[in-house]
């Protein structure tokens, strides 16, 4: 729903608008760790192979990513079971191949880094399979855009706040495309929760190949994404938009608690399919 | 000695007041329409008196026996001087004859948008629709509500945003009145047009401080809108051609000098001509005012208003959305006798909001109704005292949001937002006193009360705490619900009183000058929820109850008043004001289809102060004004404990239309009787924004880090708009019609609207990416009367 904002936002500047890039000057804020620190459980893997990711914040205008090399790593299950990850040569990227993923198991992120303590805990958070995608072309706003259409297996839980996350990866063009939904409005339905993308037709060709994916997501997370996603999503700055705000993720330093860290820790069950775009639309299950 | 010195003064005191009183009565209306004009002055220069005439039309003014000069004068309108020998009780009906437009002849006019030296109102801004007419406007077309902002301490969130901000004050906090009936939605196509028809309208009235007791409900500025009764004499009509909507009018006698009606309807129509672009997309707004006014007797008067504005979008299959106000207005005007007067009105008025998503399968709709019933009295003493008093009481039924899937397989579930009900009522009482020649003031009180009225239910929540504060990860998080309660319709569950005192006093230095001093205490009891930077259509009006509290406003202002030999004024004021209970949003709340917004509110409250100048030209055939704001307009949610961060961590904070500087420069000059030419120059500082200071990767996003709220500024603004009439009329033609060219934004400057940070698609670096909206907008409208 919060998206009516945008399309006002967007009915407004394709109205009457003009954009343009501008030389702005910006302030210089602290640098901070961020920690990606996303464990994926796919349906049907083990799970054993995880990494996560430590890199720091850098002025807007810089392209590279800093890494954050030299951190110890670690998770630390309800068991006192832990699981270490170590660094790839100085990449800021830390793996494991013994991690032990059980779901709804409760989980600990600990890293030590430049002396100070970070650590967050989390639930693996099950997640539905997709049970087909479904592809239409010449709809959307300007009626020739191509909709995909993503809809899951189980019916939503009634009585039971649930959340929803989904990434869809246009592999051609190395795009990811993130959603997060509440059933706030389809509480206890009788037909599937989908996840539903447009994409401009001069982008889609037929034959492009997507890459759905519907990932465990707790309400913490939830929250923390649908900030994000707003403050970065296009007409995010609009004439309609919130004002922006430093989004908090639920990992905090032990050592100093106005030095905290960005990022998330967040445990998922995954189930992924892959979608190639036809001609003329239509749909493809998925059911084993 | 003294005590009968005291004595003596006493019992001259009372022979004054013995002496023989009479008083002066009736009604002002132009001659030829028989419409009623509102703020005609009237005055005796021996006794340096006077009065002006009320919102329909009626005057008073007892004086001792004698025999006066009276002197009557009003803008557009001939002058008359008369005698007459006050012996008795006289009702004295004028009918003013409109000046020729003339301009070698010197016709004597009064302009009731000049300043009042004498009379304690101050921060108050009156503007004729003929001068909002003659302003250039973007896209030709003639709006109340961007006319306002060129005047000192009004401005808006920039074009495109929806209505208006007085003092420093938010959108919600404006009492917008048409007819004395409440409207909701001020703007067509999310601010780019205002809902009132210009044709439509008589005049208006902003009250910026200073409030009378008579007005309450909203804490920030009162927009007093009259609309046209209807020519009583013949019928006529009006309308124009402009580049996105076109009007038409219609105005007639329904029984000679007696009854009238009036219809005008408003209409863009791009959206007719996108069929032949093989365009199944919609998109158009609608007004329709009407009016019926009927005169039973010389005492008795009655009318019914009603008002009716759309706006519709449409993309088939995908989108629908449609959304408006409307109200109706009965209106019983009474002269009980010559010194009082009274009106009573009831009203009906809604604004109600759908969108169907076709994508989503689902319909919404959500909207605010209401009862009003107003009993207002206007009792004029005598040339010195005149009182006012009044009840009201207004019923309002929220309904914050309906849900109905529109499909079977749609996954949406119906549900229904639990509605809301509240009764607002108040009582006030107020007296303008002239205390001598040179003073003079205003007091008045108006008590109000609000009642929530039981709805199906409401959360409990563990230690009545709605929201806490996770201290750990710095974030506030929804409170822990206990339970529930469930309310019958009769129950009230929160009920509110206040008093509200407002003061004003005049001094006057000498006959043109004056210095003012005001005090107004509000109080606001519904709350527009809203976190973006302009309000939207969707957004939905909710009343206070157990877990908000009323908005309560404290304002004071001072000012300095001056005439120049009757052709210039400059007005000066300083205003400083605070609303406890301003409530503000944690980071991130979802605020559509909330049935809980009590989780993602803190309280707060804010503040602005500033200077206004004012300076203008009123006569004449070069008139205008300039007008300058300094202001400052900020914002303030502390944590509840010192441990919680508050809102942009417990400290002040600008608010999104808060604009340090706000200049605008305004003229018309008349050249010969076929042209005139007008034009309007602003600049302003920059909106308050907030960038990034930096940026970070997450699961390959770029997100960009934020500093603290409002804590930059975009560009400054500035823009000139021209524009020239041309009246191509021979005298003795059944219609009149005129030629408006206009130019908004002459010299094409991009003014920045907003500034959004993002991902260059290409070379996926960073950038700034500033919005404008209207660059230079040439436009003609074709004005037509007949």
């Amino acid at each position: 729903m919060n998206n009516i904002k945008y399309l006002y936002a967007f009915l407004v500047i394709f109205m009457f608008s003009c954009e343009e890039v501008i030389e702005l000057d910006l302030n210089d804020g602290q640098q901070r760790l961020v920690i990606d620190a996303g464990i994926n459980w796919e349906k049907g893997t083990d799970g054993k192979n995880q990494e996560i990711k430590l890199t720091l914040s850098s002025p807007y205008y810089q392209n590279e990513t800093l890494p954050a090399s030299g951190a110890n790593v670690q998770i630390i299950n309800s068991n006192n079971d832990i699981f270490n990850f170590n660094e790839i040569n100085n990449t800021g990227l830390y793996t494991t191949s013994t991690f032990n993923p059980v779901l709804n198991e409760s989980y600990t992120l600990e890293i030590e880094y430049k002396g100070q303590i970070y650590s967050g805990s989390e639930t693996l958070i099950p997640a539905s399979e997709i049970d087909r995608v479904e592809q239409t072309n010449d709809t959307g706003f300007t009626g020739e855009d191509i909709e995909i259409k993503a809809f899951l297996k189980d019916l939503d839980t009634p009585g039971v706040e649930n959340y929803y996350f989904f990434e869809e990866y246009f592999i051609r063009k190395d795009e990811y495309i993130y959603g997060v939904g509440d059933d706030q409005f389809v509480d206890g339905s009788n037909n599937q929760v989908f996840s539903v993308n447009f994409y401009n037709s001069d982008t889609l060709r037929t034959g492009d190949k997507l890459r759905l994916k519907n990932l465990g997501c707790s309400k913490r997370y939830y929250q923390f994404m649908f900030l994000l996603l707003s403050q970065t999503a296009d007409g995010a700055g609009g004439p309609f938009s919130t004002t922006p705000a430093t989004v908090r993720g639920n990992i905090v330093n032990k050592s100093d608690e106005d030095n905290y860290p960005f990022g998330f820790f967040r445990l998922s069950e995954t189930d992924t399919v892959e979608y190639t775009v036809t001609e003329d639309g239509g749909s493809q299950e998925y059911n084993e | 000695m003294k005590k009968h010195l005291l004595l003596l003064s006493l019992i001259s005191t009372l022979l004054t007041y013995s002496q023989e009183k009479f008083t002066l009565t009736g009604t002002v209306k132009d001659q030829s329409s028989l419409e009623s004009l509102i703020g005609v002055n009237i005055i005796i220069p021996e006794l340096q008196t006077g009065t002006t005439s009320n919102e329909y039309g009626f005057y008073s003014l007892t004086l001792p026996k004698g025999n006066y000069n009276i002197e009557i004068s009003y803008l557009g309108f001939e002058s008359i001087k008369t005698n007459i020998n006050l012996d008795k009780n006289i009702s004295y009906n004028i009918s003013l004859k409109e000046a020729t437009e003339d301009l070698d002849e010197v016709v004597l006019k009064q302009n009731i948008e000049r300043v009042k030296i004498k009379n304690p109102e101050m921060s108050v801004n009156t503007l004729a629709i003929e001068t909002i007419k003659k302003m250039p406007v973007v896209f030709g077309e003639v709006d109340i509500i961007k006319s306002i902002t060129l005047l000192p301490g009004v401005t808006n969130g920039g074009e495109g945003t929806s209505g208006f901000n007085v003092r420093g004050g938010a959108a919600d906090q404006n009492l917008i009145l048409l007819d004395e009936a409440n409207v909701f939605n001020s703007s067509h196509l999310f601010g780019f047009f205002s809902v009132f028809n210009p044709d439509a309208i008589k005049n208006l009235k902003l009250y910026k401080g200073g409030i009378p007791a008579r007005y309450g409900g909203r804490v920030s500025s009162v927009l007093d809108i009259y609309q046209k009764e209807g020519n009583k004499n013949e019928f006529h009509g009006s309308g124009g051609i402009g580049s996105i909507s076109s009007r038409l009018l219609l105005e007639g006698p329904i029984k000679k000098e007696k009854g009238s009606f009036l219809v005008g309807g408003r209409s863009s129509y791009a959206h007719l001509f996108l069929p032949l672009f093989d365009l199944d997309n919609t998109a158009y707004f609608y007004d329709l005012n009407t009016k019926l006014s009927y005169k039973l007797n010389v005492n008795n008067s009655l009318y019914l208003s009603t008002y009716w504005g759309r706006d519709v979008f449409k993309i088939p299959g995908t989108f629908n959305n449609s959304f408006g106000n409307m109200f109706y207005n009965l209106r019983w005007n009474h002269i009980h006798n010559d010194k009082l007067f009274s009106n009573l009105s009831l009203i009906y008025s809604d604004y109600d909001y759908f969108l169907n998503l076709g994508f989503i399968e689902f319909d919404w709709t959500s909207g605010i109704k209401n009862f009003n019933l107003k009993y207002d009295f206007k009792n004029y003493i005598s040339n010195k005292l005149k009182l006012e008093y009044g009840v009201n009481s207004i019923y309002y039924d929220f309904n914050p949001g309906i849900i109905e899937p529109t499909t079977q397989n749609s996954p949406v579930q119906p549900d229904e937002l639990t509605k809301k009900y509240a009764l607002e009522s108040a009582a006030y009482f107020g007296a303008d006193y002239k205390v001598s020649n040179k003073v003079s003031f205003y007091a008045g009180l108006r008590y109000s009360n609000f009642l929530r009225l039981g709805q199906e239910y409401i959360n409990v929540y563990e230690n009545n705490n709605t929201v806490v504060f996770n201290q750990e990860q710095g974030i506030y998080e929804t409170g822990n619900i206990i339970g529930s309660k469930a309310y019958e319709r009769s129950d009230v569950i929160k009920s509110f009183n206040n008093l509200e005192p407002r003061a004003a006093i005049s001094y006057a230095l000498t006959n043109n000058a004056s210095i003012k001093a005001s005090y107004n205490r509000m109080a606001q009891y519904i709350h527009l929820l809203s976190n973006t930077n302009s309000p939207n259509p969707l957004d939905v009006w909710t009343p206070s109850g157990e877990f908000i509290d009323p908005q309560l406003l404290n304002q004071f202002a001072i000012g300095y008043f001056k005439r120049f030999n009757n052709t210039y004024s400059l007005e000066i004021e300083s205003f400083y004001k605070d609303v406890q209970n301003r409530i503000d949003y944690v980071d991130g709340a979802d605020l559509i289809g909330n049935n809980a917004i009590e989780q993602v509110i803190l309280n707060g409250e804010s503040r602005a102060y500033g200077l206004e100048i004012l300076f203008k030209k009123t006569e004449g055939r070069f008139k205008g004004w300039l007008s300058y704001t300094l202001s400052k307009s900020e914002q303030l949610t502390k944590g509840r404990t010192p441990e919680e961060s508050g809102i942009n961590n417990s400290q002040w904070y600008s608010t999104p239309y808060d604009k340090t500087h706000d200049i605008s420069l305004t003229n018309s000059f008349e050249i010969n009787k076929k042209w005139s030419l007008a034009s309007n120059f602003i600049f302003q500082t920059g909106l308050a924004a907030t960038f990034p200071e930096g940026q970070y990767q997450y699961n390959n996003v770029t997100v960009p880090i934020f500093e603290q709220r409002n804590a930059s500024r975009l560009p400054s603004y500035h823009r000139l708009d021209v524009s020239a009439i041309y009246k191509p009329n021979k005298p003795n033609k059944k219609i009149k019609g005129e030629w408006v060219f206009s130019v908004y934004n002459v010299y094409n400057r991009m003014n920045a609207n907003s500034i959004s940070f993002g991902q260059n698609e290409d070379s996926r670096q960073n950038e700034a990416v500033k919005l404008s909206i209207f660059g230079v907008v040439p436009s003609v409208t074709y004005n037509f009367k007949f």
